[in-house]
């Protein structure tokens, strides 16, 4: 484990009686963009989720190092040193407010700058994305696609340092999808955040990530380049890898 | 063992949600002090909403709800007690009544009925969406920013809707007194001035923040449990309404045979 931008240290977690995450110790550099994979059920939710500050260690500690100092994730350090932004597989974002109401919403929280301001960035943000004129609708009135997009620039407006996105592609179209892969990779290198992609689709995972994290049974079984995991020995990512290419090429 | 487990597990099931309203009551105050620099115009917003869906848009139904009760009680005691001196018995009745006992807890039920559900439900699904989920990423505690506002705005609003309805029903009771058994307005007014003391004011206050707190704590709490689907959603609101209501009888009869 070397000391990277964010440390598990022994990390587990368990709900209602079952331990869904083991002893994980896993350690994340800082601006590079991170797959998750692996088996449904593996623990790949939980491990965004406790990266997200979403849920809390059972035990052990997360840490994050940020100009050599090193902090445990807490909500005052989600707050002031590590800030993070989630794109979620379904909802995520508030029903009752406009769209532009969303993205405002940590600016007017946190009120590090004036109303004008805040206008300014958020009509830059939805300009970035394209989605000038969805300013007023209500998350609801949105597509499936449109609604990910408005997660995204959410996620910017709060100037992250850490990006998770939750299975970003599933259910979009084969060009949706593809605008989804580009604006990842135009976001990860504009803010120089360190992005974690949770997806059942290995070839976005190869073909976007710098490292492959293979999550099973509870555990990360390996974290490595893409071509690396690939060739990897271990039968349950062997057995994985297979089961993916036979099913994608069925489809 | 077997019946011991049976009789004990609802007991222990019990104890255990008291304990965690005990534990959420706590952390909502908590992160109030950890928080109370961030967002205050977001919180005065959604208060100031709370007020307004929670008390102004009640109005029609507690002006309604006045109307029976006032037109109830002067009907019903009015014919049984003789001409003279009608006025001052009346007026006692709705001191004792109305000031001390019905108007906080009719109010706490409307309150229930409109704002309670929508809370318990609107707070469920907002789990199940991960609405919830989202805040926290953003750093920004749910406790404070969703449950606070709506404590404040349910317990304002039942103190302001508590004495509208006093007055309401005082005053149309002293009218229709006077239109149905020629009771003169004096009479009745001083039959309510002399028997309401500075301490049945004071109670009616305390029975309305009372329920104001235990109400949204309540709903809230049911709201933020929801775990997994939105079947829960109509479970947990059902389960804020009656627990609400449950406590909120006990109390009022609680402080009742205290004070009086």
């Amino acid at each position: 484990m070397g000391n990277g931008f964010i440390r598990f240290r022994d990390v587990s977690f368990a709900i209602e009686g079952r331990t869904l995450l083991e002893k994980l110790n896993v350690s994340l550099e800082q601006g590079l963009i991170y797959a998750l994979i692996g088996p449904n059920g593996g623990g790949k939710s939980v491990f965004m989720k406790l990266l997200g500050g979403i849920f809390e260690p059972t035990s052990g500690a997360l840490e994050v190092t940020i100009d050599g100092k090193t902090y445990q994730v807490d909500d005052a350090i989600k707050r002031h040193i590590l800030r993070s932004g989630f794109v979620f597989e379904h909802g995520g974002l508030m029903n009752n407010m406009s769209v532009f109401d969303n993205i405002a919403l940590p600016l007017r929280y946190y009120r590090t700058m004036s109303e004008k301001d805040i206008d300014l960035g958020v009509r830059r943000i939805l300009g970035l994305l394209e989605m000038e004129s969805h300013g007023d609708s209500r998350p609801s009135q949105l597509s499936h696609g449109n609604r990910r997009l408005v997660n995204i620039a959410m996620a910017l407006a709060n100037n992250p340092q850490l990006i998770l996105y939750d299975s970003p592609t599933l259910g979009l179209d084969p060009g949706a999808a593809r605008a989804i892969k580009t604006l990842i990779r135009r976001f990860h290198k504009q803010y120089n955040v360190t992005s974690m992609i949770a997806t059942n689709d290995i070839d976005l995972a190869a073909d976007i990530a710098d490292r492959l994290v293979f999550i099973d049974k509870s555990t990360v079984l390996m974290i490595d380049t893409p071509a690396a995991v690939m060739r990897s020995d271990d039968p349950g990512i062997k057995d994985y890898l297979k089961s993916y290419t036979l099913s994608s090429s069925q489809e | 063992m077997d019946i011991i487990e049976k009789i004990g597990a609802p007991f222990s099931h019990r104890l255990t949600s008291l304990f965690n309203f005990g534990y959420f009551v706590s952390e909502t105050i908590a992160s109030f002090f950890r928080n109370v620099r961030y967002g205050r115009r977001l919180l005065f917003r959604n208060a100031a909403f709370q007020v307004l869906f929670t008390a102004v848009d009640a109005v029609p139904i507690v002006t309604l709800l006045s109307i029976f009760i006032f037109s109830a009680i002067v009907k019903q005691v009015g014919t049984y007690v003789p001409q003279s001196g009608a006025g001052l018995f009346l007026g006692k009745m709705f001191v004792i009544l109305i000031i001390r006992e019905l108007a906080p807890i009719i109010i706490s039920f409307v309150v229930i009925a409109r704002s309670g559900t929508a809370i318990a439900a609107e707070l469920s699904s907002m789990m199940v969406h991960e609405e919830i989920s989202s805040l926290k990423v953003l750093g920004i505690d749910p406790l404070y920013f969703i449950v606070i506002p709506r404590v404040v705005g349910i317990t304002v609003s039942i103190l302001c809707l508590s004495m509208f309805f006093t007055v309401l029903t005082i005053v149309g009771g002293m009218l229709l007194a006077n239109y149905y058994f020629a009771v003169p307005l004096h009479q009745f007014l001083e039959g309510v001035l002399d028997n309401m003391t500075p301490l049945d004011v004071l109670i009616n206050i305390l029975k309305s923040v009372l329920f104001g707190l235990t109400i949204s704590g309540l709903c809230c709490y049911y709201g933020l449990s929801t775990k997994y689907s939105p079947t829960e959603i109509p479970q947990m609101t059902t389960k804020a309404v009656i627990n609400s209501m449950i406590c909120c009888f006990v109390f009022s009869a609680a402080i009742t045979l205290v004070y009086y």
